[in-house]
């Protein structure tokens, strides 16, 4: 990301009407960035740091596994050559590893605070999550809308509300914002541009953490697994009868199909959930059907290989991994329904309590 | 043609590479997966195809929920892209309450996109998925799409240029890195590992791939038909009827037919 060096009053300039509705939002988001109050501005935390360190290492360990792109080992043929692209570090995979976004410095300790974190999600929303490493912070993609959210930490967290009025200013030579709380110039907070650390894949289940162990449990796991991954790569380590080798999405429907005599079963058969409104603007209930189709890919009941927890978080950050554990098949459109709604404790039950597939 | 720099590396967007790679696509995703399974890893995992080389459109997914949709006409291309949970409200700030299910929801990921293109704006829209309810339990039924890009003459734009780390740029960028009319299986672009194995499946498949760039080399001039020693590398074994009248279908859709299959009406000039 380009450093900013305008102030966030001088990027409001004039609303071109032709811009897309996106950048209209975020200038009425920036006029929203007007009132704060003195608060002390933390030093950049030592989390920060060890936040940015796990995740470079994840993404060497991620690295060491992968063999060199086809020019470094003299292939591919010249006849059939894959896109000639150096991608690995300039086009990270789906999601930005590590994932920088700004977080606000909130107040008290809602890592073991329930209640204070409750209200932090109830205002802020899904910007807010506890890591992997049992911290909870509130992360955002653009500056504009943590600085919104920034202003108002006083009030949610109980303490008193930040003074308003304020803008948040860039920091120079960083990408770090700072924004004044108070009468006082020297009080201010510090938005930290740093790395986010991936929210916490378990999923509370009756009041417990609960890893997803999903019906492909017992699948051998494919050679890279890892945070954000999709599970249609070729690396699945996975071959057909003739040898060929298949993506772990191919494998795990033919897992599927080949257990239900030649049909493809949904994993959440009779699973029901919020479908919009009948012909009497009732809300209506559609239910899971047990057997899917192959396709056209298009159709409500083709057959998907479903992320049980998501491959990215809300933030766009790299969340659910591609094992077998975390794999599903289920419909287009429950797994449209799923993506907007993190997963449902509900559904982990189902899964984790189904039959294993045998590979 | 146009070339962008962008950070998954040089784009170059082509018109006719991007239709001659949609077309390649497509044949591919039918031999590439049972009840035909004729290579590994196919450029598209699942493919949908509407309209024709002048008009037309290919859907393209990877059968875990995210695609991209890319259409065409005679004077231009709009490709837009969807990963799941970054639709049009999430990542274009669509307000709920200005869905309309067409293409209005996806605009935003089109800034300044030429009258010219508003056929295949369309034509794309009319194959973007459509939302499901959000946690408040509400369907607003947008259409699906978070990210897009627009060709037109020598002009390219959209959010894929404006906001490269948007979810779904990835699939989209792939369309700018199709030279000689082919695109690669996704993963293959950004995972160094899985070029290799593409690569030495690619050789393997040799035979296959061949036949299809020259039975869509023909296509591109004309409506084409199967030969018989193609017909012979395709189906080695004969398959069921069923499965043989459909790929007649899926072939004769894209004006490919053989001995036997029904004849398809010209092409208008």
């Amino acid at each position: 990301m380009q450093q900013n060096t305008k102030s966030p009053v001088d990027l409001l300039g004039v609303i071109d009407p032709d811009k897309p509705k996106r950048i209209l939002l975020q200038n009425e988001r920036r006029r929203m960035i007007s009132r704060l109050v003195r608060f002390p501005s933390p030093p950049v935390g030592q989390r920060a740091i060890r936040y940015a360190m796990l995740v470079v290492g994840f993404v060497g360990a991620t690295m060491t596994g992968a063999c060199g792109a086809p020019s470094e080992s003299g292939c591919p043929a010249p006849d059939v050559t894959p896109p000639d692209i150096d991608t690995a570090t300039e086009c990270p995979a789906s999601t930005e590893v590590p994932c920088m976004r700004y977080r606000i410095p909130l107040v008290g300790n809602p890592s073991t605070d329930v209640a204070l974190r409750n209200k932090y999600i109830a205002a802020f929303g899904t910007a807010c999550y506890m890591s992997e490493f049992d911290t909870f912070d509130c992360f955002y993609r653009e500056w504009q809308a943590a600085c919104a959210d920034a202003a108002n930490i006083g009030e949610v967290s109980g303490n008193a509300p930040y003074k308003k009025g304020y803008t948040c200013q860039p920091v120079t030579g960083t990408e770090d914002y700072t924004l004044q709380v108070g009468s006082d110039v020297a009080n201010k907070i510090t938005i930290n541009y740093q790395a986010a650390p991936r929210q916490t894949p378990l999923v509370e289940v009756d009041g417990v953490p609960t890893e997803v162990s999903g019906p492909y449990r017992n699948l051998q796991e494919p050679p890279t697994l890892g945070s954000g991954q999709p599970f249609n790569k070729c690396d699945s380590g996975m071959f057909d009868q003739n040898g060929d080798g298949l993506t772990q999405t191919q494998w795990i429907l033919q897992v599927n199909s080949k257990a239900n005599n030649g049909a493809i079963h949904s994993d959440l058969a009779g699973f029901k959930y919020p479908c919009g409104v009948d012909e009497n603007c009732k809300p209506k209930t559609c239910t899971e059907q047990l057997v899917l189709k192959a396709g056209p890919p298009s159709d409500p009941d083709a057959a998907q290989v479903h992320h049980v927890v998501p491959m990215n978080d809300k933030r766009g950050c790299s969340w659910g991994t591609n094992s077998n554990k975390n794999a599903a098949v289920i419909s287009r459109r429950l797994n449209l329904y799923f993506t907007n709604n993190n997963p449902p404790a509900e559904e982990v039950k189902i899964l984790n309590n189904a039959a294993a597939y045998a590979p | 043609m146009i070339e962008r720099k962008h950070r998954c590396g040089k784009l170059v967007f082509d018109r006719n590479a991007i239709v001659r790679a949609a077309l390649r696509a497509y044949i591919e995703a039918m031999f590439g997966d049972v009840p035909l399974k004729r290579l590994s890893f196919p450029a598209s995992a699942g493919a949908m195809w509407t309209g024709d080389l002048r008009r037309g459109a290919i859907y393209n997914d990877d059968r875990c929920g995210n695609y991209d949709v890319v259409a065409w006409t005679e004077t231009g291309v709009v490709g837009l892209a969807y990963e799941l949970g970054f639709g049009p409200i999430e990542q274009l700030g669509l307000s709920v309450d200005a869905v309309t299910g067409g293409p209005d929801d996806v605009r935003g990921a089109l800034p300044g996109l030429p009258d010219e293109l508003e056929p295949a704006l369309v034509m794309a829209v009319g194959l973007l998925a459509t939302g499901e309810a959000h946690p408040n339990g509400v369907l607003y039924g947008e259409r699906l799409a978070g990210v897009g890009f627009w060709l037109h003459g020598d002009r390219v734009a959209g959010t894929l240029f404006d906001d490269p780390t948007a979810a779904g740029a990835q699939r989209l960028a792939a369309w700018g890195m199709v030279g000689g009319g082919r695109l690669w299986p996704l993963s293959s672009y950004f995972y160094p590992r899985d070029r290799a194995i593409v690569a030495e499946y690619a050789r393997k498949d040799a035979p296959v791939h061949a036949l299809i760039d020259a039975v869509v080399d023909r296509r591109m001039r004309g409506p084409t038909e199967l030969t018989t020693a193609e017909l012979e590398l395709l189906f080695p074994i004969p398959p069921a009827p069923e499965t043989l009248l459909d790929a007649q279908r899926m072939l004769q859709k894209v004006g490919i037919t053989w001995p036997g299959s029904p004849e398809i009406a010209p092409e208008e000039p």
